[in-house]
């Protein structure tokens, strides 16, 4: 069995946890939402279950080619929403933009090349490791807090100023996970490459989504942006993340081995 | 004190990080909208305006920052007595440190995160302040080697080198015998140095990869190629008598108008050549070292093929403070999201009457259902 089959497994049940979701949100029927946690909850062993036969295709950890990079991405996405439902309460309209953008983008990335990824010389390094992982964690951070900004948008229930409390936490540590991220990511190209930065695109996008971030934080903190204004800066501010993944190796060349999947 | 008032604007600092951001995310799609001087004067600004910043925040430490919040209760009369040593109890369940004045029982926690805040703010002008310098201090050079060569590290050997740089410490060292092989689909590099200053030889292997400490810099390989030297006969006249650099499919004109066409075979040393003369091919084979290749009263000699190797050497004094002051910003960072500075006062009367106030410097539902569940365990 290839790491495809659990794929798309996966895939399928994203998709349908979403709709239960949303169908929960829209008739206000909790029974719906504890079917799609538990569809989510399979999805993601589904999905682990993949990447880990995807890890033994390759004989690295797989982590290099575009496809590799988005299924790990949207597996500690929904994981993540999980593990938040399980400790704040469930957001039925949070689940729903959690499990529908990981359906959207994972289903993007399986039409990219998925064979085995191959190491070069530069990948090789314990850097990509930490780069990775803390990208995930930036990204499953902004990605849960998006969806909790959608939430508020589309229905400000009661607890809402909690939701939004913790929609602010989950960006201030995606943006500490993304500091960590640029600063490892340097280190390791310098290791690599032999320079710290050279203005690569992704580099650039990847500094430009940290400022956009902190502005946020900053327009949080000084200005008090709150409610609706916040919400819509969190829900706003992910599609730039996304950008950066796959709209950037469009219309720049990159030297992140990655992007050449969409070249 | 009036500069630093302007340049501490909050609203300027929101502005600079929005255009900063603009400029890279517009620039990171197209080269063209991607100015170094925006960029540069955009983070000379916003280190100014960071610097101001922190001050001006390291001077309102001591003051009374933060949200107030306040709520109040009353104690049953059977909990009136006990209710200070309670309000101890809980404060601490709660990872406060707690102290009593008086009626009022208080208790801090995560006091140290304002701090953290403060020290990445100075940490980012300190790692904007070493990226500026890094630009003036930095020296990059390159060199190109003939394997085998002799060669001495000085400035005239680079093919591009600054003035002044390196300062002086190009008369210590020189190199010989250099060494370029491939293994695994990775250029390698070797290089004997002797040292003039302290003495001593060192061998240094490199690749574009995994550079080599060298003078306090690193050494790195660039490219290398290959540079077959040929001999081209027709008759007794001789066409071509040179040392020729391949890159890729190259053609090299000769007198009389013709045109000889090298293209690599593998990665060894064999070469695909085609001669043309008046659009028609004369001689073409595959031709190797010591080999020759003949036709039409023409011949091809290859006696040699030279190696070269491109290499960098990098001196950057301003790395490791630069470097320090990133790490510095990502752990006060770090430490700053994972602390949640606050404190909560309990005032209790002789009346029973309670009354729970609490200061936090990020507004915060969740540190209001905490004073909330701190009232509920006393009142209840």
């Amino acid at each position: 069995m290839t790491s495809l089959t659990p794929a798309y497994g996966a895939l399928t049940l994203y998709l349908v946890a979403g709709t239960l979701w949303l169908v929960s949100a829209a008739r206000r029927k909790p029974p719906l939402a504890t079917a799609a946690r538990a569809l989510a909850g399979v999805g993601v062993v589904i999905h682990a279950v993949s990447v880990a036969l995807q890890w033994i295709a390759d004989g690295h950890i797989p982590l290099v080619s575009l496809y590799e990079l988005v299924s790990a991405g949207t597996l500690a996405c929904v994981a993540g929403y999980r593990v938040f439902a399980w400790m704040h309460g469930d957001i039925p309209e949070a689940g729903a933009s959690v499990a529908f953008a990981s359906f959207v983008v994972m289903g993007l990335a399986l039409q990219t090349p998925t064979e085995p990824s191959a190491m070069n010389e530069a990948l090789k390094s314990y850097w990509l490791i930490v780069h990775v992982i803390f990208a995930l964690a930036a990204y499953g951070g902004y990605t849960i807090a998006a969806a909790l900004g959608t939430a508020y948008l589309v229905r400000a229930r009661q607890g809402a100023d909690r939701q939004e409390a913790l929609a602010h936490r989950l960006i201030l540590l995606g943006f500490v996970a993304h500091a960590v991220m640029v600063l490892s990511g340097a280190i390791w190209a310098h290791r690599a490459w032999g320079r710290y930065w050279a203005w690569d695109p992704i580099e650039i996008w990847s500094l430009g989504t940290w400022l956009v971030y902190a502005l946020y934080l900053h327009l949080w903190s000084v200005h008090g942006w709150r409610g609706r204004r916040a919400a819509w800066f969190a829900a706003l501010a992910l599609p730039l993340i996304v950008a950066c993944y796959w709209a950037v190796p469009l219309f720049s060349k990159s030297i992140h081995a990655y992007s050449k999947g969409l070249r | 004190m009036r500069v630093i008032e302007a340049a501490a604007s909050k609203r300027l600092a929101v502005v600079l990080i929005a255009a900063l951001a603009a400029a890279c995310l517009l620039g990171g799609v197209s080269d063209t909208l991607f100015s170094p001087w925006v960029m540069a004067a955009l983070l000379a600004a916003l280190a100014i305006n960071t610097a101001a910043c922190t001050t001006r925040m390291m001077r309102s430490t001591r003051g009374n920052g933060g949200a107030d919040l306040a709520m109040e209760g009353t104690l049953p009369p059977d909990k009136a007595g006990s209710a200070r040593e309670r309000a101890r109890e809980l404060l601490r369940a709660l990872g406060y440190r707690v102290r009593t004045i008086g009626p009022v029982v208080e208790g801090r926690r995560g006091v140290s995160a304002r701090w953290m805040l403060i020290l990445f703010h100075a940490a980012l002008v300190a790692l904007l302040a070493g990226v500026g310098a890094e630009v003036l201090v930095r020296s990059e050079r390159v060199l190109i080697l003939a394997p085998g060569a002799f060669f001495e590290d000085r400035p005239e050997s680079y093919a591009h080198a600054r003035d002044g740089a390196f300062g002086g410490t190009y008369a210590r060292f020189y190199g010989r015998a250099v060494r370029v092989w491939r293994k695994d689909g990775v250029d390698w590099c070797e290089l004997r140095v002797v040292h003039r200053g302290r003495g001593g030889k060192e061998r240094l292997r490199f690749s574009r990869s995994a550079p080599a400490r060298l003078l306090g810099g690193t050494v790195r390989l660039r490219q290398t190629g290959r540079a077959p030297v040929l001999v081209l006969r027709k008759g007794d006249r001789i066409l071509l008598d040179a040392c020729v650099n391949v890159f890729g499919r190259d053609e090299v004109p000769l007198a009389g108008g013709g045109k000889l066409q090298l293209v690599p075979e593998a990665d060894d040393d064999t070469f695909t050549a085609m001669l043309a003369e008046e659009g028609r091919t004369v001689l073409s084979g595959s031709v190797r070292p010591g080999a020759r290749l003949e036709g039409g009263g023409t011949s091809l000699e290859m006696p040699e093929v030279r190696r070269w190797a491109e290499i960098a050497l990098v001196e950057d004094p301003a790395l490791e403070p630069v470097l320090v002051s990133a790490a510095l910003c990502v752990v006060s960072l770090a430490a700053y999201a994972l602390m949640h500075g606050r404190s909560m006062a309990i005032w209790i009367g002789p009346d029973g009457a309670v009354r729970v106030s609490g200061r936090t410097h990020r507004f915060n539902p969740l540190f209001q259902e905490e004073m909330a569940g701190v009232l509920e365990g006393l009142v209840s």
